[in-house]
């Protein structure tokens, strides 16, 4: 995952786990979501993207308990036996997208965060082909700190 | 009861205290893999714990704010002799129409579903339906009318589970939930109000019962009299007294001097959740061309309400003949009888008598017609609450009465409550129970004692049991008193609903006492049926 900046001071910052281990700042890499490495934590807006990344990709309704967390993107994309063009794509992210983003918003309305884990846009850059049939999603999320990060999230077949 | 927010909240709280630099926001890993799995697998079980802490001890299980049903709880009380209600399924009959008269067959558990409150209630044997029947097991197939396609049989039914919530009123509409299971089926509607059903008998409900049971059990004080005939009439839910220092009380002022001479008690009581109906078949006797005559008394069904309809026996018609009633009273001919003075007094208890005038010209319905003086069946049916009757008669009973006592046994004033609900709710993406929300509206209002208020804060409680987001008020609460002069009056109100004064109607919080059915039927017994309870969901 692409880190455009590096914030500089992470004192008495709030961690996650980091699963979306691999990179090492700033370099691009593909990584694959996984636990069994090192131990490693993140923050900032690394952790910020690993929350838009659960919560877009969380089909809705997959969990016991809680019916309304996640998104339909990928209930839509797996559950249809329709062939999505770009236009498809892009109005299904949309949808899943303002989903998310508001969920993101909605929490740090409510609670003190740091302007570089504060959502601000979240948008679809580009969908690039990877291979026949294979489609990955070029995802922009601006934090309040209008430092732009770019991150690619491969879909399945 | 812990929510799964609640626990998700106690289990947040701990963490970030015991660990502050720890990330719990939605959407962070040790969030979902964490607090949420941890919520899901703690929240039952906290639950399940203190249910069962709340049973340890007697005095727990009064507190319980929750209904339990231990079987310590059970053990103990059967060491006085006191077994816990099992609960009753309510029963009734439904009236369904098919289309053609093929004989056909009813399995034994055939369901009908009631589509609003989603309620079940099945067939327990099996029956032949045939035009012409040849056993005990058949029904009888009715043509609806000369020339019609449709015929009509009354099936008996029972609830599938125990509970008050079961009871249906008259010409509520059930549908089959197995399409095709009854050939050439139509429709199916509640042939008359079906019977009480009852709860199991919660902790508390039995604790209270053989607490009671310890006591002195006659038919002195309210709390005594209560013991007694809970342990004989379970279905009994609440009685009142009045006595003679209540303004209620007219039986023993009638004096010259309009003073209470003292003995006399009225003694109301609830002995069904809604009013229940029964038909009573009876002679009646052609005094003129096109009018019949015929009365009703404490042999009948003591204590009525009223008539919902009048048809000829075995002529199978359906609706309603025009009639008229006078109601009177009769307290002689007895052994051991009460003091009452007028037909007021007597309205709802076993001294009621009604004359009843039917509009009847046989040749209407291609008939032959009878001479004046003769006679024919008709089958009245009418609503009622059970076991008035028995219960005066066990207060004149020589072994059990108060010697120097009159206690007068009426049935309770009813006031029929409608109720409208608007809320919005939270999730819009799962369908909202509003059938589950209108069973426990209907269990609220119909477990209130005689006279206590409805109010709308609890029944915005009740929704708040629910995944709601709020509920718009005011909500509106309405009630028809039905007097003991047969007339009705008008209650409304956006708060509590309260039971009025009115002595000379018999209508006051010692006599009158709440009653919430699904449905409202109207004058036309063939209208459709609307929502008492309506609940409108944004």
């Amino acid at each position: 995952m692409a880190i455009s900046s590096i914030t500089t001071v992470y004192t008495d910052r709030k961690i996650d786990l980091h699963i979306m281990q691999g990179v090492n700042a700033p370099s691009k890499s593909s990584i694959t979501p996984s636990f069994g490495l090192i131990s490693n934590y993140c923050t900032g807006v690394q952790k910020l993207i690993q929350r838009y990344m659960i919560m877009l990709l969380t089909e809705i309704g997959s969990q016991e308990n809680y019916p309304d967390f996640g998104s339909d993107f990928l209930v839509n994309l797996l559950s249809s036996s329709s062939v999505y063009n770009r236009v498809d794509l892009q109005n299904l992210f949309a949808f899943a997208n303002a989903k998310v983003s508001k969920a993101i918003i909605d929490y740090q309305i409510e609670n003190e965060l740091p302007l570089d884990e504060q959502l601000n846009t979240a948008s679809l850059v580009d969908i690039i082909n990877i291979a026949p049939g294979h489609v990955s999603l070029k995802i922009q999320i601006i934090p309040q700190t209008q430092d732009a990060v770019e991150f690619v999230v491969p879909l399945p077949n | 009861m812990e929510t799964i927010q609640d626990t998700n909240t106690r289990l947040t709280t701990f963490i970030s205290e015991s660990y502050p630099n720890v990330d719990l926001a939605p959407g962070s890993v040790l969030n979902e893999l964490i607090i949420k799995l941890a919520s899901t697998i703690q929240q039952p079980l906290k639950n399940d714990i203190d249910a069962l802490a709340q049973v340890n001890t007697i005095t727990s299980a009064l507190n319980s704010t929750e209904d339990t049903f231990s079987e310590v709880i059970s053990g103990i009380a059967s060491n006085y002799g006191v077994v816990r209600n099992t609960g009753a399924k309510s029963t009734g009959k439904l009236k369904i129409t098919l289309n053609g008269s093929d004989t056909i067959f009813v399995n034994e558990g055939t369901v009908f579903n009631q589509p609003v409150v989603k309620l079940n209630y099945l067939t327990s044997q099996t029956y032949r339906v045939t035009t012409n029947p040849q056993t005990d097991r058949d029904i009888k197939l009715i043509q609806k009318s000369a020339g019609s396609s449709l015929y009509y049989f009354v099936l008996p039914v029972q609830a599938e589970e125990v509970g008050a919530e079961y009871q249906l009123t008259d010409k509520t509409s059930l549908a089959l939930t197995v399409q095709d299971s009854i050939s050439g089926f139509v429709d199916a509607k509640a042939y008359g109000n079906f019977t009480t059903g009852l709860p199991v008998e919660t902790d508390k409900e039995l604790i209270t019962r053989f607490k009671n049971g310890l006591s002195h059990k006659t038919l002195l004080s309210k709390t005594s009299i209560l013991s007694k005939l809970q342990e004989l009439y379970p279905n009994l839910t609440d009685l009142s007294v009045v006595g003679a220092a209540d303004p209620e009380m007219t039986r023993s002022k009638q004096n010259i001097l309009g003073i209470s001479t003292l003995g006399a008690v009225d003694v109301y009581l609830r002995t069904s959740i809604g009013l229940e109906t029964t038909t009573i078949t009876k002679e009646a006797t052609k005094t003129d061309e096109g009018k019949w005559s015929l009365s009703l008394n404490y042999q009948d069904v003591p204590g009525f309400y009223r008539v919902i309809s009048i048809l000829p026996s075995e002529q199978e018609l359906t609706g309603s003949l025009l009639h008229t009633i006078t109601f009177d009273y009769n307290n002689s001919g007895f052994t051991t009888t009460n003091l009452v003075n007028n037909k007021y007094e007597a309205r709802f208890s076993k001294y009621q008598t009604a004359d009843i005038v039917i509009d009847f010209e046989e040749t209407d319905y291609e008939l032959p017609a009878s001479v004046i003086g003769g006679t024919t069946s008709f089958d009245i049916l009418v609503s009622y609450q059970p076991n008035i009757g028995d219960i005066q008669n066990l207060f004149l009973d020589p072994n059990e009465r108060i010697l120097c006592a009159d206690y007068l046994v009426k049935g309770m004033t009813p006031c029929f409550v409608s109720v409208g609900v608007t809320l919005e709710r939270n999730d819009t993406y799962t369908a909202f129970p509003v059938d589950k929300l209108k069973q426990d509206i209907y269990k609220y209002i119909n477990n209130l004692k005689i006279g206590e208020d409805l109010q709308a804060s609890k029944i915005v409680d009740i929704c708040h049991n629910y995944n709601v987001k709020k509920v718009r008020l005011p909500i509106k609460l309405s009630g028809e008193i039905f007097t003991n002069h047969s007339t009705t009056v008008a209650i409304s109100s956006k708060d509590t609903l309260s039971i009025p004064t009115n002595y000379s109607l018999g209508i006051s919080k010692k006599t009158t006492g709440f009653i919430s059915n699904y449905f409202n039927s109207g004058v036309d017994p063939d209208s459709n049926l609307t929502d008492t309870i309506n609940i409108e969901v944004l």
